[in-house]
């Protein structure tokens, strides 16, 4: 930069230029369950989403490598697809649907791979993805195979799974997607602290030191672990 | 064959220890050089990459000459660059098990990666474990010696102290001189190479060789311009890893 300039007179100072800008991208699903039964709610839901982005805006690098896909269900729709943080503005959702978990999970998963192609492609390292589940109900279509292929992903380490449950939500059914990592039971609609964690949580994670297992913090703010 | 080289090392910002550690040794006839990437979840990996950096620019030079010449060829067959290659690699995870051993530490604390290259006037053979790369110009191409190893996500890598490491060495044998190589570890390599096949960003390394300036030897005031380069906000801002870079430039005989 300019004080290396004077540092050192005789050799050719530093620029921007000399350096490439591909920061690694951590993705992460919101897989938001938007059906009839989130309606009291769903202003909560958005809310917490503008917390989550404000939160993570706070950490240069986060914001730089966060990248969220917004997707709901039902029906299933892709309202945001992957936007790294600094350049996202979160949608106003409405609940009005059923509860399609099935059809939502092989969703994300597909929006998955073809994000994971597009950085291979790019050059773009990343980290391994995440799918942040959040639902309120049964499931309305069948959810078994889906859960297999969710759970194959996590078993190869291709996926951090997260499942968050509400209402009339099946913890038994959340625990088999999101296994070995058990739901979490949202507590008195604290969406707005359950963003605030899982803005907390992403920051170290898009901190990138190699190597390092996830080690989040108790959820206790929000939730409580279904063990 | 003259050189003159310069390295630095950075730790990240926010990081109270470098974790990366570079090596150089000249000597007659050849030119050694090493980066080693102390991994961040290791708490003693950067003694794990000073000892493998050391060893390897210790070991290179005297595994040498043995090999120039033999299969028939005039120069290093891919054969015996792999054994040569795999004999180095013992003996620094031997000198690092020696340094867990006697401290009575599990190996997996001193985890560390390495990139390395032996330079002769005959050839030059690059070897590599887990991440970092090496960049070097023959004639009027930069060119990655080595292509990273297929590791999907950022947060993995191999290391030295693995006990399948022998599985993940990885060379390359360039026959004739080389003009001028770099080294670094991963945390500047996706600002200064791009895309999935890594290729060399130009403008860094052409203003890196052009401010190596003695005329033999280590350039004390590049290495401090290095130093300088990678403790700027142009290299912290966008990484938030060590940062390590070993550098030569070979001069006319």
């Amino acid at each position: 930069m300019e004080s290396s300039h004077y540092e050192f007179p005789e050799l050719e100072p530093l620029s921007e230029e000399m350096f490439l800008n591909t920061e690694r991208r951590c993705p992460v699903v919101l897989l938001q369950d938007t059906s009839t039964s989130m309606a009291p709610h769903i202003n909560k839901v958005n809310e917490g989403l503008q917390v989550l982005r404000h939160d993570l805006m706070a950490d240069r690098l986060a914001a730089q490598r966060v990248e969220i896909a917004v997707i709901t269900f039902g029906p299933v729709q892709l309202i945001q697809d992957f936007v790294t943080v600094d350049r996202w503005l979160p949608p106003r959702l409405h609940a009005d649907g059923n509860t399609p978990l099935g059809q939502a999970l092989r969703f994300a998963l597909k929006q998955i791979r073809a994000r994971k192609r597009a950085y291979r492609e790019a050059g773009i390292p990343y980290y391994r993805p995440w799918i942040w589940l959040v639902t309120d109900g049964e499931p309305t279509d069948s959810w078994r195979d889906a859960g297999e292929e969710v759970q194959a992903e996590v078993k190869a380490g291709g996926l951090e799974m997260f499942t968050i449950g509400t209402d009339g939500a099946d913890v038994d059914i959340l625990r088999q997607i999101g296994a070995p990592r058990p739901p979490v039971w949202l507590r008195e609609t604290k969406y707005r602290e359950m963003f605030v964690w899982l803005s907390q949580s992403l920051k170290p994670v898009s901190r990138g030191t190699p190597g390092t297992a996830l080690d989040l913090p108790p959820p206790s703010a929000w939730g409580e672990v279904q063990l | 064959m003259t050189w003159a080289f310069a390295s630095a090392a950075q730790a990240g910002p926010g990081k109270e220890r470098v974790q990366d550690a570079c090596a150089i040794r000249s000597f007659d006839r050849t030119l050694v050089l090493a980066v080693s990437d102390g991994a961040g979840s290791a708490p003693l990996s950067h003694i794990g990459a000073t000892v493998a950096s050391r060893t390897f620019s210790e070991q290179a030079n005297p595994l040498v000459p043995s090999l120039v010449g033999s299969g028939g060829t005039g120069f290093w067959t891919e054969e015996d660059a792999f054994k040569w290659a795999s004999t180095l690699v013992e003996r620094i995870a031997e000198a690092i098990r020696a340094v867990a051993e006697q401290e009575e530490r599990p190996i997996a604390e001193y985890a560390a990666t390495l990139v390395g290259v032996v330079i002769s006037p005959e050839g030059s053979l690059f070897v590599q474990v887990g991440d970092g790369i090496a960049v070097f110009r023959k004639g009027d191409q930069l060119e990655v010696a080595i292509q990273p190893e297929e590791a999907e996500f950022v947060n993995s890598t191999y290391f030295l102290t693995d006990a399948n490491v022998q599985d993940h060495i990885q060379l390359r044998v360039i026959e004739g001189p080389l003009d001028e190589v770099a080294l670094l570890t991963d945390g500047l390599q996706p600002l200064v190479l791009a895309g999935a096949d890594a290729i060399p960003h130009e403008r860094f390394f052409e203003t890196v060789f052009r401010n190596i300036r003695s005329e033999a030897g280590e350039d004390t005031t590049a290495s401090a311009w290095l130093a300088s380069m990678l403790a700027s906000d142009l290299v912290t801002s966008r990484t938030d890893d060590d940062t390590s870079i070993v550098a030569a430039v070979r001069r006319a005989d």
